[in-house]
């Protein structure tokens, strides 16, 4: 694709539309916060393909949009913090060179969790939220294993394409 | 997956350990009464032995029977509040976010790790 504005609004419409469909799964634990994370597929990507910065702003818009079309002002803050703090750790990860698209990707899930709990605790104030730390840390490790599986496929057969 | 993933992904694990392993020694004791917080200020503590319905503003209602503590009623989107299981031992919570209203089972004495956060 040439026009980068256009490339940019896919990969964010995607993003988007990922997200929406995590909506429509049940998730079966109670657990605040929990989510698949499927939108997390476009960023990381886009972050292998176009790098940091198109990644980051591609989730920023994403974030911002989602939260107007599915969401409230809370759930942009909450999406913001966990995004802005999985999204450092994924690109400090990437830099280091010493894991692979599953490590980022792990990396990510996890953190994107702890981010939204730092919020949590902010916004409730008190710490009895870090009761769900235990589960939200494997959830997301987990779910993002499964991204970092999926990222690493996807990337090794868009390896011939050039963005 | 190289070897540093593995490495990250038990490192992870571990924590997740270590926390759950703290909450648990914590919670070692049945609780004894629960507190309902709303906004970061506490509202009120109750004793879990005398079965009640306590209403939280106007968006949350907590209840207490048996000895175990569940949201019975809250306004909230999500309803996740209403769908989490009754909880009764120490340091257990639950809590509906977009309200902000945490309730948790306490054994009494001082809030030990679960200061107010102003």
């Amino acid at each position: 694709m040439k026009n980068r504005v256009a490339q940019f609004g896919v990969f964010v419409a995607l993003a988007l539309i990922f997200s929406y469909v995590e909506t429509l799964v049940p998730v079966f634990f109670v657990v605040p916060g929990m989510k698949l994370g499927l939108a997390n597929l476009v960023t990381v990507i886009v972050l292998y393909k176009l790098g940091g910065k198109e990644a980051f702003w591609v989730l920023t818009v994403r974030v911002l949009l989602a939260g107007f079309l599915f969401g409230n002002l809370f759930s942009i803050l909450y999406a913001m913090a966990g995004g802005a703090l999985s999204f450092a750790v994924m690109v400090i990860a990437k830099k280091s060179g010493k894991f692979s698209v599953m490590g980022v990707s792990i990396a990510g899930g996890a953190f994107h969790n702890v981010g939204q709990l730092i919020v949590a605790v902010l916004v409730v104030e008190t710490y009895s939220v870090t009761y769900y730390l235990p589960v939200l840390l494997v959830a997301g490790e987990v779910t993002g294993f499964l991204i970092g599986v999926l990222s690493d496929r996807m990337l090794k057969t868009l390896k011939k394409i050039n963005l | 997956m190289k070897k540093n993933d593995w490495i990250l992904a038990f490192i992870i694990l571990a924590a997740a350990g270590i926390f759950m392993g703290w909450n648990m020694i914590l919670a070692k004791t049945k609780g004894e009464y629960v507190r309902i917080y709303q906004e970061g200020k506490l509202l009120g503590e109750y004793p879990l032995s005398r079965d009640d319905t306590v209403a939280v503003g106007r968006t949350n209602v907590v209840e207490i029977l048996g000895g175990k503590v569940r949201m019975k009623k809250a306004d909230c989107k999500d309803q996740l509040c209403v769908r989490q299981h009754e909880i009764s031992k120490n340091r257990e919570s639950i809590i509906c976010l977009p309200n902000q209203v945490v309730v948790e089972i306490s054994s009494g004495e001082e809030a030990d790790y679960d200061a107010i956060v102003k």
